[in-house]
């Protein structure tokens, strides 16, 4: 049985800063609990004794030396940006009038 | 003179013995693609942008060839290339409106291997939004066609690729695969994929879905030709932390060996039991027959294994995929690139990605990322995230037992 409900599909756009509309949270709810009804099994099957894989080949502590290579421009960087200043990103108030 | 309609139905590899032998021009080459493409797009429906500077980059290849200049074996072949791989000169959308007309500041490695052995870039091809997909159907600039009957799927998220190839538009073309996107595609279109092994490839500038299953790829109408621009892309990339340091033998001179026939004497092919099970079209299951007897006449050895854990890797797929997805397009946050939808009457910072995030992506990009933000939430990160993870220990299990018994599996 699926466990998805409405608040919980909101609480994840939420968290996932997507402004779904109520019709998208209505289709999503149906399918997510389709979806996760589906890949339960996984549940069942990785038993306590089985270590996860979270990477195909186990390399660790990948460092490249600690020496200035190239980069890029602050106008290389900034020409896709939606809007800038001229050398950072311009954004809207990042706190809300109630904070 | 130069017949240049047939042009485009030579692999690589003959365009390759015509440039080196200067039968041909690499211009020659480059335009008559260039026509294919003004003549079939518009039904196919392969490429998203074509490059205004091919015939350029075709010209300067011939004047250093006539120069005397050592160029690599591909040099002068034109290329297409999947709208996933970051190209500085070119748009780079991912088949996402949120990427739309963003132009890179950098590219991809595998697009500066192509651009260093002197391939000529004809264009970006078409694709599932952020390559979720199976049937480029998802794209938000609209499907692909099959070259070969226009009412069917080309297959996907790579089916601008395979499409392009198929339709004689492209000698050749790079592909990304994480769950098939490469190898799909390839069967759908009657061509050829590869999904290379992960960390022989550079990742550094291809729009990342999942992590830890993306690789880039060799997308072609011959094993030979795939083999070729293998060997352009393959290489450690300090760019990329997963890129190994291993030195890579030629697949260009396997896959000339394998032409020459005899080839598979002794080769151990192995056949999944688990995978010989219900919804395959009786077509598709006598091809596959048909090819193992072909494989037996040819000198290999066919091998019935088992893998017991195969039927549970696409519910774990299904975790894993969204996990890493939903991650990894946290970065489509309206600050850096791509779109930005303000909300009416304005907002915060965080109200401008929440709306930005819903008008730039398509519905199955929503799905992933919520199904992903689940999956990897409090409370739920154990049971299915983690769980899919050993999994995943039990495939890899199955595949390391497969390997001791055959060399390939089919």
């Amino acid at each position: 049985m699926s466990e998805i409900t409405r608040e919980q599909v909101q609480h994840l756009a939420g968290l996932a800063r997507i402004a779904l509309t109520e019709a998208e949270i209505d289709t999503m709810t149906a399918e997510l609990g389709h979806i996760v009804d589906s890949v339960a099994k996984v549940r069942e099957v990785a038993t306590d004794d089985v270590p996860a894989t979270s990477h195909p080949i186990p390399l660790e502590n990948v460092f490249r030396p600690d020496v200035v290579g190239q980069t890029l421009t602050a106008e290389q960087a900034l020409s896709g940006a939606p809007d800038h200043d001229g050398s950072r990103f311009r954004v809207s108030a990042i706190l809300g009038e109630e904070q | 003179m130069t017949d240049t309609t047939s042009l485009v139905h030579l692999s690589a590899a003959e365009l390759s013995t015509r440039l080196a032998a200067g039968d041909v021009s690499s211009v020659d080459v480059t335009r008559a693609h260039l026509d294919r493409i003004e003549a079939v797009d518009g039904d196919v429906h392969a490429f998203l942008h074509v490059s205004a500077a091919a015939l350029e980059t075709a010209a300067d290849v011939d004047r250093r060839r006539a120069a005397g200049d050592v160029l690599g074996p591909l040099a002068g072949v034109p290329i297409a290339i999947k709208d996933v791989l970051c190209t500085i000169d070119m748009p780079s959308t991912s088949g996402s409106k949120i990427l739309e007309g963003w132009v890179p500041p950098y590219d991809a490695t595998v697009v500066a291997k192509l651009r260093a052995a002197d391939l000529v870039p004809l264009g970006k091809t078409n694709m599932d939004e952020f390559a979720m997909g199976s049937s480029t159907e998802f794209s938000a600039y609209g499907p692909t066609h099959n070259p070969w009957s226009l009412d069917r799927i080309p297959g996907g998220s790579g089916g601008g690729s395979a499409a392009a190839v198929a339709a004689f538009e492209a000698p050749l073309a790079l592909g990304s695969d994480t769950g098939g996107s490469i190898r799909q595609p390839g069967a759908v279109t009657g061509t050829v994929g590869v999904k290379p092994t992960y960390g022989s490839v550079s990742r550094y500038g291809a729009i990342a879905l999942a992590s830890s299953l993306d690789q880039v790829g060799p997308v072609s109408r011959t094993v030979l030709d795939s083999a070729m621009l293998h060997d352009v892309i393959t290489g450690h990339d300090p760019r990329d932390s997963t890129s190994l340091r291993d030195a890579w033998p030629s697949f260009t001179e396997a896959a000339r060996t394998g032409l020459a026939g005899g080839a598979l004497k002794g080769v151990r092919v192995g056949v999944v039991r688990e995978l010989n099970g219900e919804g395959f079209q009786a077509g598709v299951k006598a091809r596959f027959a048909e090819a193992l007897e072909l494989m037996s006449a040819a000198g290999a050895e066919i091998v019935e294994i088992s893998a017991p854990s195969f039927e549970h890797a696409i519910s774990a797929y299904y975790l894993i995929l969204p996990a890493e997805a939903s991650s990894n397009l946290a970065k489509f946050d309206s600050v850096r690139f791509g779109l930005r939808v303000v909300p009416e009457g304005g907002g915060t910072v965080e109200d401008v990605m929440a709306a930005t995030r819903e008008a730039g992506f398509g519905p199955e990009v929503k799905r992933r990322i919520i199904l992903g933000t689940y999956a990897l939430s409090a409370g739920y990160y154990d049971a299915y995230y983690g769980s899919a993870q050993k999994v995943r220990t039990l495939v890899q299990r199955d595949f390391a037992a497969a390997f001791d018994q055959v060399d390939v599996l089919v």
